[in-house]
Parts: C-alpha cells; structure tokens; sequence
C-alpha cells in the first residue's frame, strides 16, 4: 500500500511559565513515529492527555514541533513554504469536535464553505451551484445557503464543517473526534457518511477518539496513545481480537458493551489500572506506564520499550514481548 | 427586460433574507424600549442640528420674518452669535429665545453653534481614537507574548492617568485652544478601546473556526480582518455611543477650565463658564446651555444603552419568537 | 418482590419559556424498588435528568411540575412543604451530579464539601468529628490517603478524584437511594470503570437502590437490573436488562440497539441511524411521539398515545405494535 503520511520521531513539548522561566515541560507528543496508507482510515486513540489531538495538529501543522518530522506524500510538511504549502493546505483537512465554535456566527454558510475556495483563488464557475452540491454531499439542502450557524443543530453543523473541508477536493482529513459532541442516533448518521465519502472520493482519515467502539467501527489501523507515546500499533482488527499491551487491554476491558451476559463475563475478566494517569510534565522514567501495570518488571522501571514489531504490521512497545 | 430585474430582484431577496431577518429583529427590540427610541430621537435632533446649525437658524430668521411682515408675528428675534450688542445680560424674550450674554450676544443662536462645535469634538475624537485602539488592540489580543506586554503596559500608563487630569496636561502644555484639546482627548481616549478590543479577542481567539482558518491557509491578517475584528466589533459600537458623551462632556470641562475652546468660539462649556460670574441673577447664561449639553450627553447614553441589548446575539433570539409571535407566525 | 421505594405516577413537568411551553416530561410513571439498581437510559433531551430533579424538587424556573405523583417511601413528596423536602435531599435522596467540575466550590476544601450534609442534617456533633467521618468516606470511595486529600481543594484534585468526592458527598448521610445522573460522562474510560465499580461495590456492602441515568447502553448493561428507555419525555419502554438487550420491543430501543458501534459486531456490519431528528417539545408530535421516526408507524400512531402496557411478563412497552385498541 502507498504510504501518503509518515511521522518520524515527532516530539512536541509545551513550556510550563512561571512568570517569564521555563520551570518544566508537558510533554504532550514524545517521539512518535508511524505511516498512514492512502485511502485508509488511520484511528488514533487515547485517553485524555495522551497527546492525540496534539498529533492530529501537528501533522496538519498547526503547530510547530519541537522536532522531527512529517512526510506528506513525500514532502517534509514543516519546510514546505508559499505555493507548496498552500498545495498542503489544499490537499489536508481537519474537522473539529465541537460545532458550535467551529462555525463563524457572523457569516452565512455559503462564505463559510466558499471562504477556503477564495483563500486559494480558485476559479469556479458558478460559486451558488458548487457550494450547493457541496452541502447535497453532506445531506443539506439549497435553502440552507443563506442562513446563520445559530439556526442549525449540532448535527447539522457538524455537516457543515465536513462540507467546508470538502471544498479544495482534499485526499487527507484530520477527524478530531468530530462525533463526541453529538447524539447517538445523529452519530450514526455522521459516521455513515464519513465512511460514504471515503470510498466515494478516496479520502484518506486520520480518526482521532476517545470512544473504542467508534475509532473501531471506522479504522483499518490504529494506534494506542498513552502520555505521548504510541504504545500499540497495528490492524483494528487484530488488536481488538488480542490486545497485546497491557495498557490496551486494561482501555479494551473497561469499555461497558451493551450486552448484558457479555457484560458480566468482561466484569470478572476486568483490568483495572491502579491509579491515576501521571502527569505528563514529568513522566515517569522507563516505560511510563509501568506505575499502574501488573506486569511490571524492574527493567520496566529503568528501560523504556522500543515501539518494536512483534509481528507482520504488528508493534508493540513492552518489554513482554520485545525480542532481546 | 422587467423580467430579468424581478429575477434579479428574487435572488437578492433569497441571497439576503436572513440579514434582513436580523436586521428587522434588531429594529423590532429596539422599539421595544421606549427609552432607546427616546435617545435616537435626541441623538438625531442633535446631528440634524449640529450639521445644520447656521441653515437652520437663518431658515427660521427668516420663516419668521416672513410671517412678521404678513403682521402675523409681533417681533423678529436676533440670532447674533458673534456681534457684539447693546442687549447685554437680557433675560430670555422673544428676541432672544435664550436670552443674551455680557457682551450682548444672543446665547441660542450660539447654543446651536455650540452643539456643532460639541459634535465635531467628539467627532474628530472617536474617528482618529478608535481605529488606534482597535489595531493596537487586535494586535496585541491576537499575537500575545512580547508584543502584547509592550502595549498593554503603554495603555496601562496612559489609563492611570484620572481622564480629565491628563487632558489638561497635555493641552495645557499644548497651549490652550480647540485644536490642543482635541489632541489631548485623543490620547486620552485610545486606550480604553485597546483594553476593550484585546479583551474580546483573547476570548474570540479561541474559538475554533479561527484555527479552521488557519487549517485552511488564511494568514494572519485575512483571519484578523475577516474573522476577528467583525467578532468583537459589537461592544465596540455600544461603547463608542457611550463615549460620545464622554468625551463632549470632558471637552467641556476643558473649556470649563479654560482651556479648550477659545473665544469666541462657542462651546457649550465655554458659555458655562463665562456665565458662573453672573449666577444667579442671571441664570440663563449658564444654566440654559448647561442644560442642553446634559440633554446632548443623555441623549447619547439612551442611544448606547439600547444599542446593547439590540446587539446582543442572545437577546436577539428570545425576541425572535416575541416577534414572529406578534406577526401571527 | 421487595418493597416499592420510589413511585411516580403521572408525571409533567412543562418549562415556560419565551418561545413557548416545552412540554419536557408528558405523563411518566416509574416503580423502583429497594435495592436494585435502574437504568434510565435515552439520548438529550428525553427527560431522563428532568425526571430524576424532579423526585427531589429541584427543577429550576421557568420549569413547573404541572401535575402527577411522586411518592418516596410511601410520601408524597410533590405535597411536602419546602423544610420537609429539605429533609429529605442529602439526607434520605443522595444526588450525583454530572459536572463534577462545577459541582464543587472551588473556594472551600473538598472534605468540608462532602461533609457539609452531615453537617446540615445534623447527624454529628461537631466539626472535628465532621473531618473524621469524611477520612472514612474518603477511603469508602477509595481516594489514596484520605487524609491529605480531605484538606485538598477542587481544583489540586484531577477529574476521576472529584467525581469521587461528589459520590463521597451524596453517600455522607447513608441515604437509602442515590441518584446518579451521568455520572462518568466527561470521565475518561478506565476512570469511568473504576467509579462503575466503586458503585456497584457500595451497594453490595449497604444495598442502597441506586438510579443510575445515562445515555450509554454498555454502562446499562453492566450496571442495571431494570431500564427503562425513556423518548421525548416519555418511557417507551420498561423491562429487565435482559430483556431490553435481547428482545427489544419499542421500535426506539430496537433502534438504539443498532445505530451504537459496539466491539463485539463485525465492523461490516453498518451503523443503522434513526433517520430525522428528536423532536422540538413545544410542538411534539401528535399521538406517539416517536412516530415521524418511525418504520412501523399506522395511523392509529399518529392520532392517539400509546399506554405503557406489559407485552410480557415484567417488560412494558408503548405502542400500537402490541397493544390492542
């Protein structure tokens, strides 16, 4: 499979102040390294604080790494400059979580989804008629041009901003849990549609959530994030039948199923962390998730894992199954 | 060829209809208040007149001359504004409908003139001190850091300064006169928009659709013009009506102190302070004027208190079902 | 059978607003007894926490409980004078919030916060004894050393420790029902485990009843006895969790069911989403709420609401499908 995404070492830290000195750093994305395929959906899952959302910008490059890079279909994204990054802008999108500050509430949705067309002085023809196409795609309607944000449901808007991101025609979307705001029902409806427009357009995904059974219904791959790190990485598939890592089965086995004799069997099964999750000014040295594991050893304590492949497409960073 | 206008006319109508929406919203909650209607009504007297002044006086000089020599009306009254005359210190009459001051000169017509010179002051304030705070506002809301401590600090200097205190500072070493006051209202007046402005861009800043911009490649400026500044303009509009006031009031208190408007110029706080010697005998050289300068500064304040509400997204939405209710809808 | 501990019959509660009545709770009627935990599941705006304020009275203006009864350990608690019910909340009735982050005043320590209902209700003698019961609290609700954490305020605690703490609250008096309104829906999921287990764990040890309203079907089924689904304010359906889970009836629930990914579906499988949108409450849809939304909707669906009524043993539904008119 074509690679069109590849991260190598990605580090990013954000300054703690007190008053004007540096008294430490989060470490919010700590050396992280994978591909994303072309038409893939690629998920990215965590708990809060694991950095994920600070990935998804910093591929996008809305924020500048500490270092590292990022390879956008062979091109490093931070050295790119004028015509080459307005191509990147182009071509890589990003849909937020929220949609209520995600829409300007002074403008119309038409300039809403029409504005990127005009940041890139893009010649079309008959501006009404794309944008309304546009907001067909994404199960609006023509009456719906010319109205504000605030008359919208969430649901709604949410369409909206996936309409926006589709005016350049780009090939990559950053989805930034782009349904935890929203519904059940309403949900279902998104998520269909995202995956409608995958195969429709050829898009390729960066699912970016929280929720387990969401990121698994959507990805082909996916990666665990825990305090900056990628701790497992491989087909949804093959990490839902086994997760390997401990951190990842503890996520997997308090997730509640709604399935109540399945249910009672995970609760005798049940991991539980100890623990809080530490701070990610100061993690802790080794493999960081060494304070809450079961299995912990002292190597655990002193060495951090290496995110190595255990199998094909398969990695894993734990010493239980790191080879040497 | 009427075909082609109506069509055209259809596709404004559609293009347009939730403006108009808004816009018959924001009328509709301002008529609600009748003290709002109240201070338009003023702040549009005093424009009409400001504007108007000497047309409007010579208009009715002469609509009453007129009727004067069709025998209708008694006796012309005078509206000398700068000629000396033998009717010093007259009490109001028919001649002189405000009566006259101690060099005889007749104190209405010189009201109206006060009223433009009190317009162009707040005028020439506001239209060279706003644009500086809201770009020195923008700017140091949206990129923080350094450049935002280097402006906040020189506004903070200039806000601890007592209004009035610094203005007379800077016009008096300025040497006294209209232009020096103006001047010193200006440095006096700037900061409180920057304060204003950068307060609501630090809130407005962290909504997402500014970083969808930024997602989407709008430089900095495109997203401080197109997606800041219409964000934090409302305030902006409700604040300055206040300020009109402010600032009429302050220039008066400089002429008040002698040091604004010279003679003989009239301004309103000019007069006042020519007429205190002969209070209060002769009430109406400072009273009268005093009296239309507390009108022109209410009137304003009316203005800026009903522009608030009608400015306010949220309230606008409650009324909208009030609205569509009264319509029937 | 154990006993009836809580009771509403026949429960509205309008919300008077500027752009009309919203007639957020229309006609519900609950039973739940001692001891068991209830699930009160459905999406936002259904009513499910409208429901749940109103059991204590605390439904904010302009929101009216227009009619119905509430009868709480045999009491009417809708005809209780105000000191009465006051009585009654913290004390017998344990609320757990949904935003634990405003729920705690940021100005006072947590340990006075979850102390301050033994206080007001008078059940211990001073302050001194106060701070120790809230140390035995703490450690209830496993908060590592309680004892330094009882001097902490809200904002040195992290979310998974100050949703503790408001359990820590609602638990102080020994109430015998707790109210656990979402009570891990900002939580991340391994916290959310460990506050399911805390709670399922408290009421082995002192068999309070609890109510537990959410939105998500896993926690329901992990946690509940009985659920019931509730849908534009009103119960569409009420059965064991068995029986909800594998023989859904209300064309809502079956609908629920299929349009939440769950793990263990193949991923082929397609999300089925209700088509159209939850209805606006000022103008509800005639005769059964559900019935734009639905596939299976008549004629009669439209014109008259269904009854709640029992399809089978212990499992109601509401609608035309099964009830004969």
């Amino acid at each position: 499979m074509e690679t069109l995404i590849k991260v190598e070492r990605l580090v990013k830290y954000f300054p703690v102040k007190k008053l004007f000195w540096t008294v430490g750093n989060v470490h919010a994305v700590d050396g992280v390294s994978f591909e994303i395929f072309k038409g893939e959906t690629f998920g990215l899952v965590g708990e809060s604080g694991c950095g994920k959302t600070t990935l998804g910008r910093l591929i996008l490059r809305l924020i500048e790494p500490t270092s590292g890079s990022v390879y956008f279909d062979g091109k490093d994204v931070f050295k790119l400059k004028g015509k080459e990054l307005m191509r990147f802008r182009r071509q890589a999108q990003i849909v937020f979580q929220d949609p209520f500050s995600s829409l300007d509430p002074r403008m119309m949705i038409f300039d809403i989804i029409y504005e990127p067309v005009k940041v890139h002085k893009i010649n079309i023809e008959d501006p009404e008629a794309y944008v309304v196409s546009l907001l067909e795609r994404v199960g609006l309607k023509r009456e719906h041009l010319y109205r504000y944000p605030h008359e919208f449901s969430g649901g709604q808007r949410q369409r909206i901003v996936i309409a926006r991101a589709l005016a350049l025609n780009p090939i990559f979307m950053v989805l930034d849990e782009p349904t935890s705001a929203l519904d059940v029902s309403v949900q279902a409806q998104i998520l269909n549609m995202l995956k409608d427009l995958q195969k429709d357009l050829g898009l390729t995904y960066l699912f970016i959530s929280h929720d387990l059974s969401v990121v698994r219904y959507m990805s082909h791959r996916m990666a665990i994030m825990y305090l900056g790190k990628i701790v497992e990485i491989a087909d949804s598939e093959e990490i839902f039948e086994k997760p390997l890592h401990p951190y990842t089965q503890m996520l997997f086995s308090a997730i509640p199923v709604p399935d109540p004799e399945l249910a009672k069997r995970k609760l005798e099964e049940r991991l539980i962390p100890k623990g809080e999750v530490p701070s990610p000014i100061n993690p802790p040295p080794g493999c960081r998730f060494h304070p809450r594991c079961p299995y912990a050893t002292d190597r655990c304590r002193s060495e951090e894992p290496p995110l190595a492949e255990v199998a094909a497409g398969y990695r894993v960073a734990c010493w239980l199954y790191a080879k040497g | 060829m009427l075909r082609a206008i109506k069509e055209r006319y259809k596709r404004w109508r559609f293009r347009n209809a939730a403006k108009i929406e808004e816009y018959k919203l924001m009328f509709y909650a301002f008529r609600r208040s009748p003290l709002s209607v109240a201070g338009s009504v003023m702040v549009g007297v005093f424009i009409i007149l400001g504007v108007f002044g000497p047309w409007i006086l010579s208009g009715i000089q002469g609509t009453i001359m007129f009727l004067h020599s069709h025998g209708l009306v008694h006796a012309v009254p005078s509206f000398n504004a700068f000629d000396w005359s033998s009717e010093v210190l007259e009490p109001p009459s028919w001649r002189h409908w405000f009566g006259t001051d101690d060099y005889g000169r007749d104190i209405f017509a010189r009201s109206m003139l006060g009223i433009q010179v009190s317009l162009i002051y707040s005028l020439v304030v506001l239209v060279a001190g706003i644009p500086i705070g809201i770009v020195l506002g923008l700017i140091a809301g949206y990129y923080g850091g350094a450049v935002d401590e280097i402006i906040s600090r020189i506004t903070d200097m200039f806000l601890a300064f007592p209004a009035l205190v610094l203005a007379m500072a800077i016009s008096a070493s300025l040497g006294a006169g209209l232009k020096s006051a103006m001047i010193a209202l200006i440095a006096v007046w700037w900061p409180g928009y920057v304060r204003l402005i950068r307060g609501q861009v630090l809130s407005v800043k962290e909504n997402l659709y500014v970083e969808a911009a930024r997602a989407v490649g709008m430089g900095d400026l495109s997203i401080i013009i197109k997606h800041i500044l219409p964000n934090v303009i409302s305030p902006l509009i409700i604040y300055a009506t206040l300020d009109v006031a402010g600032v009429v009031l302050t220039g008066a208190n400089l002429s008040f102190l002698g040091l604004g408007a010279q003679p003989p110029t009239p301004e309103l706080g000019r007069i006042v302070f020519d007429g205190l010697d002969y209070l209060p005998e002769k009430w109406w050289y400072s009273l009268i004027p005093g009296f239309i300068l507390f009108l022109f500064a209410l009137g304003f304040n009316l203005l800026g208190d009903g522009l608030r509400d009608v400015l306010d997204p949220r309230f606008r939405r409650r009324l909208e079902f009030e609205m569509r209710g009264e319509r029937g809808e | 059978m154990s006993e009836e501990i809580l009771r509403i019959e026949g429960l509205r509660v309008y919300f008077y607003t500027y752009a009309g009545v919203v007639k957020a709770i229309e006609g519900v009627d609950l039973s739940i007894r001692r001891g068991e935990c209830f699930g009160l599941v459905g999406e936002t705006g259904c009513g499910k926490s409208v429901t749940m304020r109103a059991v204590v009275r605390l439904i904010p203006p302009p929101g009216r409980i227009v009619s119905g009864k509430i009868y709480f350990e045999g009491v009417n608690v809708l005809e209780l004078p105000e000191s009465e019910i006051r009585k009654i909340r913290g004390r017998k009735i344990g609320f757990i919030v949904q935003e634990p982050m405003s729920a705690l005043d940021p100005l006072y320590r947590v340990g006075y916060q979850a102390g301050e209902p033994l206080l007001v209700h008078k059940l211990i003698r001073d302050k001194k004894e106060m701070w120790r019961r809230v140390i035995s609290l703490f450690k209830t609700v496993s908060i590592p050393e309680p004892a330094k954490r009882v001097r902490n305020y809200p904002h040195e605690l992290s979310g998974g420790m100050k949703q503790r703490v408001v359990i820590a609250t609602a638990l102080s008096c020994n109430p015998d029902l707790i109210i656990a309104d979402e009570p891990t829906t900002n939580v991340d999921v391994t916290i959310q485990a460990q506050i399911l287990d805390l709670l399922r764990d408290l009421r082995n040890k002192y068999g309070t009843t609890l109510i537990l309203v959410t939105h998500n079907l896993g926690i329901v089924a992990e946690m509940c006895d009985r659920v019931a689904v509730m849908y534009a304010g009103q119960i569409v359906e009420l059965a064991k969790v068995h029986d909800i889970f594998k023989e859904p009836l209300h064309p809502y629930t079956k609908g629920l069911l299929e349009a939440v990914p769950v793990i263990t579906k193949s991923r082929e499988v397609r999300l089925k989403p209700i088509p159209g949108t939850i209805p606006n409450l000022i103008n509800p849809p005639s005769g059964c709420r559900f019935h734009p939304r639905c596939a299976h909707a008549k004629a009669i669906c439209m014109k008259e609401r269904p009854p709640l009524t029992e399809v089978k043993p212990d499992h109601f539904a509401a609608c035309w499908l099964y009830t004969k008119r």
